[in-house]
């Protein structure tokens, strides 16, 4: 007995080892095979490089602008862009909304100033490489939407007329835009009887319409330098960019290096079955054009009519492209004199670039959807629109699809690109510009 | 108590007949009906697809009348005539003070002395271009009814359209009683096919099917656009040539159209309208482009052209010449 256990022992065992080894091995081919990947097809390469931040052009002019590209209109326009005195309440500048912090958004879902705004704060960060912007595209130019803020009741609060009384009476101000656009003449007197601290352009209401036409210009220009800076924020190198550098080169080590195979697998479905670059294409992550997705209404909102609306504001705009206080030739304005509208942009709201998506929730037109993980539920899902047709299909992806194209998403951050001199309030004026006061 | 609730289900069971049967017999004045498993809003003789939502509680579930919760609902009415669209419309919801409950017609509200004192939710006549929508939250359970009005364009005429409604009817336990049962029922099922032997091999078949399925071949999209070849359409030669190649994506460019006649005469005075899409999108161009100049020598000018998305597009060119229209369709694959 003894004997038959000390020969039969090695026997069992060996077998045993046998099994196991067998079962670990088949369990560690299963999980290399599992998670290999093929490699990325021509075609995929191709289309990667069209994402890549690499192959964005040049930022094109602003023929409506004049200034766009001015180094001095840029610094005045940072000034304005962080000064809370451009508000009826001397609390709201641009950067209340647009935090350089949080890539120029805010972090809420509306934005919140003197009232709370109707849709959610859109990044700055390449604003100025959509020829539309606001969600619904009611303005086609970044100086032209630079002054809707400014005289929305629930945004600034304030009005033309004393936008320019206050660049009048700073005397730096004064300085820096007279350099720029010339005299600057003083309304304060002939607006003596306006109503005080009133919304909207209603203290114009008793000048002359020449009058009035001078004011607007000079409320342009504030538009126009505002413009010239963020023309200055442009996206970063992401570590996606990095990895599609890497796949261009065929730098296999350094693509294994940047990606993990669960995020190689989310871009794969990002370019692919998940359709996400139908709207999400180019460099930015975007087409800049409009869309109805489905989106729910927010509470308390009827659902957002977007695009249709967004079509006649800007037709009607007098700070269009076409209008008095644009610099453009009508040839310059094919996207304002070219444009589709109908029932089929009805309930359709422009692309957001994905750059930095993961750092900008919450998501959608009025911040309805908290996390990506919803956001990517509701594409998969692509419901019927309130209003409108649902231009997206149901993806019916796996959880596990989802959680990859959740991985990929957070690829995308990237500081701007921008000298951090731009990303922060301006130093104070030199005190020696300001002549001593009797 | 017990034969109130049944004599509701009884009416209830009444009126989904009486809204199945064709409409109109049911609501000469105008009010609410199904067609086609679609709920319409009968306006004298205009008609809308009516919708309500309650986006909050029931997000993208459609109603047609009574509505489940007490909370924020959201009325659509998308206009089926085009004339809606022009046509000034006053939405009032009050308090079923008719004592008619489902069967409350215009005549009944017309009768109500004091209609504001009954009115919980106002919207003044308003022309409300592409959509009419309107936002009302609930705070009462209990009979309602909503009263559309019209103005009639040339007579000036008002036109009532009334559907009474139910909120607040959502009781008992929804569907989760059903969704337990379901479980109920595939674990035991489970615990029997165990008992049976018959798991372990199915489990291994699914789990097979699964890897196969997950190990699917994602489809390649083709490269970029090839040339477009000429068209012949009717008596016409036509050839579309984009200014830039390959085809921009997200910028507006332009292109030319060539329309010469088969022998290769060159036409100049040719009307042309160009349109497209995404016949798989069920989406047009992202723009309304047109032909802004003659060039001479048969060639048109197209400005605003622009495609904002990969895939296989369509341009078509209608064009008019000496009485005759001509559509030459092109298929552009980006």
């Amino acid at each position: 007995m003894t004997g038959a256990e000390t020969t039969s022992t090695p026997g069992w065992s060996a077998a045993a080892i046998v099994v196991a080894l067998l079962g670990l091995g088949l369990g560690a081919w299963w999980l290399a095979e599992s998670s290999r990947q093929a490699p990325w097809s021509a075609a995929e390469r191709s289309t990667l490089e069209s994402l890549w931040l690499g192959s964005l052009p040049p930022l094109p002019a602003d023929p409506s602008n004049r200034f766009a590209d001015d180094p001095d209109a840029a610094a005045l326009g940072q000034r304005l862009f962080f000064d809370p005195r451009l508000s009826a309440n001397g609390e709201v500048a641009c950067a209340t909304c647009h935090q350089p912090a949080k890539y120029f958004t805010d972090g809420l879902a509306r934005g919140r100033a003197i009232g709370i705004s109707r849709r959610n704060t859109i990044s700055l960060v390449g604003a100025a490489y959509s020829p539309w912007l606001y969600w619904d595209g009611r303005k086609d130019s970044l100086w032209s939407q630079a002054l809707s803020p400014l005289e929305d009741p629930q945004e600034h609060g304030s009005n033309r007329v004393d936008l320019i009384t206050l660049v009048h009476a700073d005397r730096a101000y004064r300085s820096a835009y007279e350099r720029l656009f010339g005299p600057l003449q003083d309304f304060s007197g002939r607006i003596r009887f306006a109503p005080p601290g009133n919304a909207g352009a209603s203290p114009a209401a008793n000048l002359s319409a020449e009058d009035r036409q001078l004011v607007s210009r000079v409320f342009a220009n504030i538009g126009k330098s505002i413009a010239a800076y963020e023309r200055l924020l442009r996206p970063g190198v992401s570590r996606f960019d990095r990895y599609v550098e890497a796949v261009l080169a065929e730098d296999q080590p350094r693509q294994r290096q940047l990606f993990s195979p669960f995020e190689k697998a989310g871009l794969r479905l990002f370019i692919g079955k998940a359709n996400c670059t139908q709207c999400h294409n180019g460099p930015l992550l975007t087409n800049n054009e409009f869309h109805n997705t489905g989106v729910l209404s927010a509470a308390g909102q009827v659902p957002d009519k977007g695009r249709i609306d967004g079509v006649r504001i800007a037709r009607a705009d007098p700070f269009n492209c076409l209008g008095t206080y644009s610099d453009a030739a009508e040839a310059d304005c094919a996207e304002l004199m070219f444009t589709k509208t109908g029932i089929e942009v009805l309930g359709a709201l422009r692309t957001p670039s994905l750059r930095n998506v993961e750092q900008t929730a919450p998501y959608m037109h009025a911040g309805q959807l908290t996390t990506l993980a919803a956001v990517l539920a509701h594409y998969n899902e692509a419901p019927p629109a309130m209003i409108g047709h649902n231009e997206a299909k149901p993806l019916n992806l796996s959880r596990r699809e989802i959680k990859q194209l959740r991985a990929f998403l957070g690829t995308l951050n990237a500081a701007p690109a921008t000298e951090p001199r731009w990303l922060r309030p301006p130093e104070p004026w030199p005190l020696v510009e300001v002549p001593a006061q009797p | 108590m017990r034969s109130s609730v049944t004599r509701k289900t009884v009416w209830r069971a009444c009126l989904s007949l009486a809204l199945l049967w064709p409409g109109q017999l049911a609501w000469s004045h105008g009010g609410v009906y199904l067609e086609e498993d679609i709920c319409v809003i009968q306006i004298g003789y205009l008609k809308a697809h009516f919708t309500v939502f309650q986006p909050q509680t029931r997000r993208y579930q459609e109603y047609c009348e009574d509505l489940p919760d007490v909370t924020e609902s959201v009325f659509v009415l998308d206009y089926a005539h085009d004339e809606l669209s022009r046509t000034p419309l006053e939405f009032r919801i009050i308090r079923d003070v008719t004592g008619q409950g489902r069967f409350a017609r215009w005549r009944d509200v017309a009768k109500i002395d004091d209609l504001d004192a009954a009115t919980v939710f106002f919207k003044p006549a308003n022309v409300e271009p592409d959509v009419f929508m309107s936002l009302h939250e609930f705070d009462t359970p209990g009979d309602y009814i909503g009263i559309v009005t019209a103005t009639e364009p040339n007579s000036g005429e008002l036109i009532h359209a009334v559907f009474p409604f139910e909120v607040g009817f959502a009781v008992g336990l929804g569907y989760w009683p059903l969704v337990v049962l379901v479980l109920i029922l595939l674990q035991a099922n489970y615990w029997w096919l165990r008992r049976r032997g018959a798991a372990g091999p199915a489990a291994a078949i699914a789990v097979i099917a699964w890897l196969t399925a997950a190990g699917a071949v994602q489809p390649v999209r083709a490269e970029s656009a090839a040339p477009l070849p000429s068209q012949q359409v009717g008596s016409l030669n036509v050839t579309l040539q984009p200014e830039v190649v390959p085809i921009p994506m997200n910028r507006m460019h332009r292109w030319t159209v060539r329309v010469t006649r088969l022998q290769g005469e060159p036409v100049a005075d040719a009307v042309i309208t160009v349109a497209g899409g995404m016949p798989s999108h069920d989406h047009g161009l992202p723009t309304s482009p047109s032909v802004t100049h003659y060039l001479g020598d048969g060639e048109y000018l197209i400005e605003g052209m622009k495609f904002h998305m990969r895939g296989s597009w369509e341009v078509s060119l209608t064009i008019t010449q000496r009485g005759t229209t001509q559509v030459a369709t092109f298929q552009i694959a980006l």
